[in-house]
């Protein structure tokens, strides 16, 4: 599956801006199963430094910088992306041993594993947490199995709500009140798998929406989207969707991963002036070529 | 050797005798006791009060800062056994330091073979990801502190290392300069060897740097006057000759580093830094910070900017990097572990009847730490509820050193801090160490230090250590001949330092003539005393008189209840704008944060200034006017004390035309506003006469005054003197040509041969004084001299016009920077 994806991100502020410094993670990774063939990034004003390094995580991180008093900045990113299906997946790798191999790792992959073991600020559990974990990761059930079940249970048992959280809206809240978007669900699941020591990481991306049938598409009605990944031994990392209870395939494409948000920010900067400022996200993913057969998703 | 010691007990000073007996360990003390026991108590007493007293002017005053350190008159004589042992182990272990820190930021060998604990280290905040995205060339090593504690068997442990920066070398290289000026002879009979070699080797470094530029701008980022340290980096600053900068001094442009100046951007080549690297840069990191320089990183990345200590050299902070450093000191160089570490151990590992024997320590939090024995309750809580986060250290039993204190000598056990440079593929030592006393975390004391003297090797009867070509500067005072840039920050708080010390300065003449005054009026009353005495209290009131001068009539004066409540209200009270008391702290508080750029005389005028304050705030009702008086005098006497020692050491390029400025520009004001308020209305004669007096008196300018106007004085004469004069000192045409002087030291952008918008102000008012005449501005209609009024106030817009135009042009980059991020919807 082939997409040109076109993002764009609008922030409006209520009082000049003499200088802004800026990064974003726009441009789509490069992985086993996705291919980014061509990106752009633009910025209105125009930005009079613009340079691009890989973040720790291997993300490509864009460094801009706009010198010019503006009132309004515009980042638009463009990229064409092919992504291909993971083969069915077998592994029958218990929880605990993948725990035990990680704790003294001997390669890199392992390390780099290791690594996303830690809760973060924003994926720190509390007990009440770990016992709902406990009761999908029953002793020796294979690691897969355990977080399929894990997210079904998240699936059925919160609600998609985007009027109830922030940023800031820690996950004890979104636990206890059971509702949340993509991303709280995202930071829950990983607070859940980290709480037993296991490897999971964040991931940002895009998601494709379907109009119901007989509609057009409406422009930016794609969305910008979160899920999760698990690391397995033998097998490498594993994504899956807790908002759509699905395992990603062909509409789900990558940005950025990190330990959780905090690591993979689309946009980030420091003004110096600005106010106050709203921002406004618009998303297109334009299939290549199109294909039929696939249900309509959450974002 | 105790027993030589003893034999000869009744001629050594009973200080030290009465040590020796109380204390066992005597033995390896015996070169200090040799080379000391000539004093009497009562020298080392008045050495010691030479100390504080030197302290105290150099370290200077931050809250707190007074009791944070205190060095001891006796030197801590390190032998050259002990001295080679660790200068070997030091090496040997800044090779180890050096292999993990490239290891665990590029390869993580170290990680893989299980030598560092993977997800301890991730755990730690001091493992800094971005680290990873930095050439080779800009990870590693630089500077150190290593603090070692001996034991009383002899063994040297590692208890703590400095990564971040090297925290005390300020405080070392200021003990040092104390400690030779109060023990000269003893230093030179003993040979201590120099330390200047190492700030040498430290500047080369720094300058080297930067392979491609001969000669890099550098400069050291600070916190601010806030930081504990800083008088170190302002030490450090001055005497290395480097910019001292804070974040809002700095910013990122097109990927590389700028220093705001007063004459627009100037490019950075090597940051010195003194700040966490966790805070460097709050655009890139996550942890936001003020004092970090947004977009930094990016222009390391790009070898835009060289940093020093480089970005990532705390990892040494992780203390699994070095839980099995023995291991990796046998596998990597084949030879045991000089320098000992600490055994940790696990908290399982030890049963809880041993905890006596260890302290607990966090693994993501270095300054926690426990007493087990102590705080067995706390510990036991703490071990139960997170064992994953804890781990137990073994408590090395440390060598006591005798520090002077009321008259004898008491014991405290005692590590020392070694200070390391890594440049050229070279380890160089600081030939010496800061011994500090280790304090009791529960009850937090002054720490005690002590210089140590290493003995040159080559030390004999011919040679003389003090006639060497290195050269610490003489006396402190030298340090602040440093030229450098002058950052648009620093030239802001001159220019209100300068602003601040004149308008001090006049405050305090009026206010003395005020109580001079009214004293007089109570042993002679008369009637027109007593009429200008009202005037000057109305005009103070009304703070017409006095900061911020408020503009408008004062016609008929009222009655004021108590000259005297008034005139201690004006000194002392802290609520009262334009008191004394406050326009003082404003000028000390403005100094303070270019102390850099002040000498060691400026600064100790300064904290007389400080300490009278402190004295002023004690006034109330009984306090006599005399008491007053004297204040004031000191005050004022400081304050030109002060003035004098910038002539002396501050020069144009350090920004002394900033301070001129802002004092030139206070005294206009202050003139003109007292002209405004107390001449522009006519009195009869008599009374005018004497306001004019006043007038005069508190200008200076009354004796002058008297003798060229012999025959006849009148408001005319007095306005000829403080307005029109050219060649007066003390007119208001002089201090206009004084600021369009000072304004050409301004960078401009303007074509040369062009009078900048700054100078057309200028002008225009000169033009504006020069046209008038002062016979027609004494001259008054209905009791009003409208002319003099009309051209005050119109001097007074055309000042703050220059003000506003001083301050857009030259102090506006000070402005903050917030951050944003995008958040999903």
């Amino acid at each position: 599956m082939k997409y040109i994806i076109k993002h764009t991100t609008t922030y409006d502020y209520t009082e000049n801006v003499s200088l802004s410094q800026n990064q974003a993670r726009l441009i789509p990774q490069n992985s086993e199963l996705q291919r980014c063939f061509k990106y752009d990034i633009k910025v209105e004003p125009n930005a009079d430094y613009l340079d691009e390094f890989r973040d720790y995580y291997g993300n490509a991180v864009s460094v801009f910088e706009v010198p010019t008093l503006h009132k309004k900045m515009t980042v638009t990113a463009t990229s064409e992306v092919e992504i291909s299906t993971r083969q069915a997946l077998f592994d029958n790798t218990p929880w605990e041993h993948v725990r035990e191999l990680l704790r003294s790792p001997t390669d890199k992959n392992q390390v780099l594993a290791s690594e996303f073991c830690l809760p973060t600020l924003l994926t720190t559990a509390n007990q009440d947490i770990k016992n709902y974990t406990l009761q999908s990761f029953t002793p020796n059930r294979p690691f897969l199995e355990a977080v399929e079940d894990l997210m079904g249970r998240i699936f059925t048992e919160f609600s998609f709500d985007n009027s109830f959280s922030t940023i800031n809206t820690p996950i004890s809240d979104v636990f206890t009140h059971k509702k949340g978007v993509c991303q709280d669900f995202s930071h829950l699941a990983i607070a859940c798998i980290r709480s037993l020591n296991l490897p999971v990481r964040y991931v940002s991306g895009y998601i494709e929406t379907l109009p119901p049938p007989g509609q057009e598409k409406l422009t930016g009605a794609d969305a910008t989207h979160a899920w999760f990944s698990i690391y397995l031994p033998a097998t490498g990392w594993v994504d899956f969707d807790p908002t759509n209870n699905l395992k990603p395939q062909e509409q789900h494409i990558t940005l950025a991963i990190g330990r959780d948000f905090n690591d993979v920010t689309p946009l980030k900067g420091v003004m110096y002036g600005g106010g106050a400022h709203q921002l406004h996200v618009a998303v297109d993913m334009t299939p290549i070529n199109t294909s039929q057969d696939i249900n309509k998703t959450k974002e | 050797m105790s027993e030589q010691i003893e034999s000869t007990a009744t001629e050594i000073p009973s200080w030290l005798s009465g040590y020796l007996q109380a204390s066992k360990t005597q033995g390896q003390f015996e070169e200090l006791l040799k080379h000391l026991s000539h004093l009497s108590g009562e020298e080392l007493n008045l050495r010691a009060s030479e100390i504080t007293r030197l302290l105290r002017n150099g370290g200077f005053v931050e809250s707190g800062d007074a009791v944070g350190w205190k060095l001891d008159p006796l030197p801590f004589l390190l032998s050259n056994e002990d001295w080679q042992y660790i200068e070997a182990g030091v090496k040997q272990r800044v090779k180890l330091l050096t292999h993990i820190v490239k290891d665990v930021y590029s390869g993580q060998k170290l990680v893989t073979q299980n030598i560092i604990n993977a997800q301890d280290l991730f755990n730690h905040p001091e493992y800094l990801r971005e680290v990873h995205t930095l050439p080779k060339s800009e990870v590693g090593l630089f500077m150190l502190a290593i603090d070692i504690a001996k034991t009383e068997q002899g063994e040297f442990y590692v208890l703590n290392e400095h990564g971040q920066f090297p925290r005390g070398l300020g405080m070392l290289l200021e003990s040092r300069i104390i400690a030779r000026r109060v023990m000269s002879e003893e230093f030179k009979e003993y040979g201590v060897q120099r330390i200047a070699v190492f700030f040498q080797s430290l500047q080369r470094a720094i300058n080297n740097a930067l392979n491609s530029s001969s000669d890099p701008r550098v400069v050291i980022l600070s916190t601010g006057p806030n930081d504990k340290y800083y008088s170190e980096q302002t030490f450090l600053a001055s005497y290395l000759g480097y910019t001292l900068v804070r974040s809002a001094d700095l910013t990122v442009r097109k990927g590389k580093v700028w220093l705001k100046a007063l004459d627009g951007l100037r490019k950075v080549d090597v940051i010195v830094r003194w700040v966490n690297d966790r805070h460097l840069d709050s655009l890139e990191q996550q942890e936001y910070s003020e004092f970090g320089v947004p977009g930094l990183l990016q222009a390391l990345r790009k070898r835009k900017v060289k940093l020093l200590n480089p970005f990532g050299s705390n990892l040494l902070g992780v203390p699994a990097t070095r839980r099995h450093i023995d291991t990796l000191c046998q596998s990597l160089l084949g030879e045991p572990l000089t320098l000992k570490e600490p055994k940790t151990f696990a908290p399982h590992e030890v049963a809880s009847e041993n905890w006596a024997h260890y302290e607990l320590r966090a693994k993501r939090d270095n300054k926690f730490k426990l007493d087990s024995e102590k705080e067995f309750d706390v510990v036991q809580r703490e071990v139960t509820n997170n064992p994953e986060g804890f781990y137990f250290k073994e408590k090395v039993p440390v060598i006591n050193a005798p520090f002077w204190g009321n008259g004898q000598l008491i014991n405290k056990p005692v590590a020392f801090r070694v200070f390391v440079l890594m440049a050229e593929n070279q380890v160089h030592l600081l030939p010496s160490a800061m011994c500090f006393s280790l304090t009791d975390n529960s009850h937090p004391e002054p720490m005690l230090i002590k210089d140590c003297w290493l003995q040159h090797q080559q030390f004999g009867s011919t040679f003389d250590p003090l006639s060497k070509s290195a050269k610490l500067p003489q006396k402190i005072e030298d340090m602040a001949l440093v030229e450098g840039l002058v950052s648009s920050r620093s030239a802001e708080n001159l220019f209100w330092l300068g602003s601040g010390l004149e308008r001090a300065e006049n405050l305090g003449r009026l206010l003395r003539l005020f109580i001079e005054r009214y004293t007089e009026q109570a042993l002679y009353p008369d009637e027109n005393n007593m009429s200008v005495l009202t005037w000057i209290a109305n005009g103070i009131e009304a703070q017409h008189l006095v900061y911020p001068y408020h503009v408008s009539q004062l016609t008929q004066p009222t009655c004021i209840v108590s000259f005297k409540t008034l005139a201690r209200g004006m000194l002392n009270d802290k609520q009262k704008t334009g008191s004394l008391a406050l326009t003082v702290s404003y000028l000390i508080n403005s100094g303070l944060q270019v102390r850099e750029l002040l000498s060691y005389d400026s600064m100790r005028m300064l904290e007389n200034l400080k300490n009278e304050i402190g004295r002023m705030a004690e006034f109330n009702e009984q306090t006599s006017s005399h008491a007053m008086q004297s204040s004031i005098d000191s005050i004022v006497g400081n304050i030109m004390a002060f003035n004098g020692s910038l002539l002396d050491s501050m020069p144009v390029v350090n920004g002394s035309f900033m301070l001129d400025m802002g004092r030139r520009v206070e005294r206009i004001v202050q003139l003109i506003a007292m002209i405004d308020t107390l001449l522009t209305t006519e009195l009869d004669p008599a009374e005018q006469l004497n306001l004019l007096d006043a007038v005069l008196a508190a200008q200076v300018s009354s004796i002058t005054h008297r003798r060229r106007y012999r025959t006849f004085q009148s408001v005319a004469t007095g306005l000829e003197l403080l307005l029109l004069d050219a060649e007066y000192p003390r007119s208001l045409v002089y201090q206009i040509n004084a600021l369009l002087d000072l304004t050409t030291a301004l960078p401009t952008k303007g074509r040369s041969g062009f009078a900048s918008n700054l100078e057309k102000i200028l002008i225009k008012l000169k033009a504006d004084i020069l046209i008038s005449d002062n016979t027609l501005l004494s001259s008054a209609t209905e009791k009003r001299r409208s002319e003099l009024q009309k051209l005050m106030r119109e001097a007074q817009s055309k000042l703050t016009q220059f003000q506003e135009l001083v301050q857009l042009q030259y102090f506006t980059h000070t402005k903050t920077a917030t951050k944003v991020s995008w958040q999903i919807q």
